[in-house]
């Protein structure tokens, strides 16, 4: 078995513990904030990425409480879930860098349509229309 | 335990309580007030169709933990290494069954528009298999998993009408049922095993060499067909290829006891392919249900200790899974 790219809901977990240990409410409101609303995990779906990232290590029961009558886990990441939380960030991150290179490179004066004059010739058209 | 009615789940402690009764006992004693907690806080003032999902949400996951098909187990990771390459096969199986209809046309072609209100479930049925499984395979080539899923339950759809449809026509004759829904048992299986497979284990869209496997388990599934002679009723005479057809697949599970999942899942994504016409050719080859009793008794002890043997390895070690989950085959 070799690794391959994190899953957002994986990654969003581990992030969502990168700070701090959380508790299962908790990581339900952190992962819809880190993800701007976007992502709204329900509590089976939680379940199944915490039991599998426990199994595999990633995460760790902190503390285990009684908080207003109702049992309470804290979920905490391991040594070895900091690790693969940096390194799947450092290559988000290199990612990022080379599309913010690559975007940065295109000059919008110079810009061309890839596959010549009559593609370059609608774009000229397009913009002429709107001059 | 005890299962708590909180303010935001007033009026649903039934379907919680329904939901966690799907959940292992052992879990429940142990998570069940966490998960009841957790549900609650999540439900607190929401709409009662929040509310349902959740409570479906909830009840999935216990499900899953009940037949082992999560994302931590080793069935789980088995199941999402073979959606792939079942999805292909299915396809490829299905195509090589339409390209047969067209060539060689029953008397009334498949595809012709029903007359009666009778022939409609056949028509859909010929339409369904021909069109299903190859919106499926796109949609996982393609990297398209939530349509991908949608296909699969459409073709185990497909797959459930042609069993019913067999049911309704052919009983009481046993030997009619098993023929003609030994056509549509592929698709219910295969679509059922894709659309639980653990999403999160699979790929999110297949590389080069994935889209190789994903083609070239389609080519294994129109081969499957044509050892099968196209569900011809010549094709009942070769014994020893329907035998080779439900051992070998079957056979290949064994893998997964010894940890190699991509051999396993390679027999996992052929068997629901050969299960349903070979156990039939099988039954009618050996010439009786008694005769058969050996075989069919040595497969079940053989799955039956699979089975065992993948729970004892999933619950007694870490799983290989790297943050990402299992290295698909595709």
């Amino acid at each position: 078995m070799t690794e391959r790219a994190m899953q957002e809901p994986t990654l969003l977990l581990l992030t969502a513990l990168a700070d701090a240990p959380r508790h299962g409410y908790a990581l339900i409101q952190e992962i819809t904030a880190i993800s701007d609303g976007r992502v709204k995990m329900r509590t089976g779906t939680l379940y199944g990425a915490l039991d599998r990232l426990l199994q595999q290590g990633l995460i760790e029961v902190a503390a285990e409480e009684i908080v207003d009558g109702r049992a309470r886990r804290t979920y905490a990441l391991t040594e070895g879930g900091r690790g693969a939380l940096a390194t799947e960030a450092e290559r988000l991150r290199a990612v990022a860098e080379e599309a913010q290179r690559r975007l940065a490179a295109v000059r919008p004066a110079g810009f061309r349509p890839v596959g010549g004059g009559a593609a370059t010739l609608a774009f000229t058209r397009v913009r002429g229309a709107y001059a | 335990m005890t299962i708590q009615t909180f303010p935001g789940v007033m009026g649903e402690p039934v379907a919680l309580r329904a939901a966690l009764m799907l959940y292992p006992a052992r879990y429940r004693r142990e998570r069940g007030d966490e998960l009841s907690a957790v549900f609650a806080d999540s439900t607190a003032g929401t709409s009662r169709l929040a509310t349902a999902r959740e409570v479906l949400d909830l009840g999935a996951y216990g499900l899953r933990m009940r037949t082992g098909l999560t994302a931590s187990s080793v069935v789980g990771q088995l199941f999402a290494l073979a959606a792939p390459l079942v999805a292909g096969a299915v396809a490829g199986l299905c195509a090589a069954y339409t390209v047969d209809q067209v060539v060689n046309p029953a008397w009334v072609p498949a595809w012709t528009p029903p007359d009666r209100i009778g022939e409609v479930p056949a028509f859909v049925w010929f339409l369904g298999q021909a069109l299903l499984p190859l919106l499926l395979v796109a949609a996982v080539l393609a990297g398209r998993r939530r349509e991908a899923r949608y296909a699969a339950f459409g073709v185990a759809g497909v797959g459930a009408l042609g069993v019913l449809t067999a049911a309704v026509q052919h009983t009481p004759s046993l030997w009619w049922f098993l023929a003609r829904s030994g056509e549509s048992t592929p698709l219910l299986l295969a679509g059922l095993l894709f659309a639980f497979a653990p999403q999160e284990l699979m790929e999110e869209r297949p590389d080069a060499r994935g889209r190789i496997a994903v083609l070239a388990a389609a080519a294994g599934g129109a081969l499957i067909l044509t050892a099968e002679g196209f569900y011809s009723s010549f094709g009942l005479l070769d014994r020893d290829a329907a035998v080779a057809l439900l051992l070998v697949p079957a056979a290949a599970l064994l893998f997964a006891a010894r940890g190699r999942l991509a051999p396993a899942a390679i027999g996992l994504a052929a068997l629901p392919m050969t299960l349903g016409f070979n156990v039939f050719r099988t039954w009618q080859s050996v010439g009786g249900m008694w005769r058969m009793a050996p075989l069919t008794v040595a497969v079940v002890v053989g799955l039956v200790a699979t089975g065992w043997m993948l729970r004892r390895a999933g619950d007694g070690r870490r799983t290989g899974a790297g943050a990402g989950g299992v290295r698909s085959l595709v």
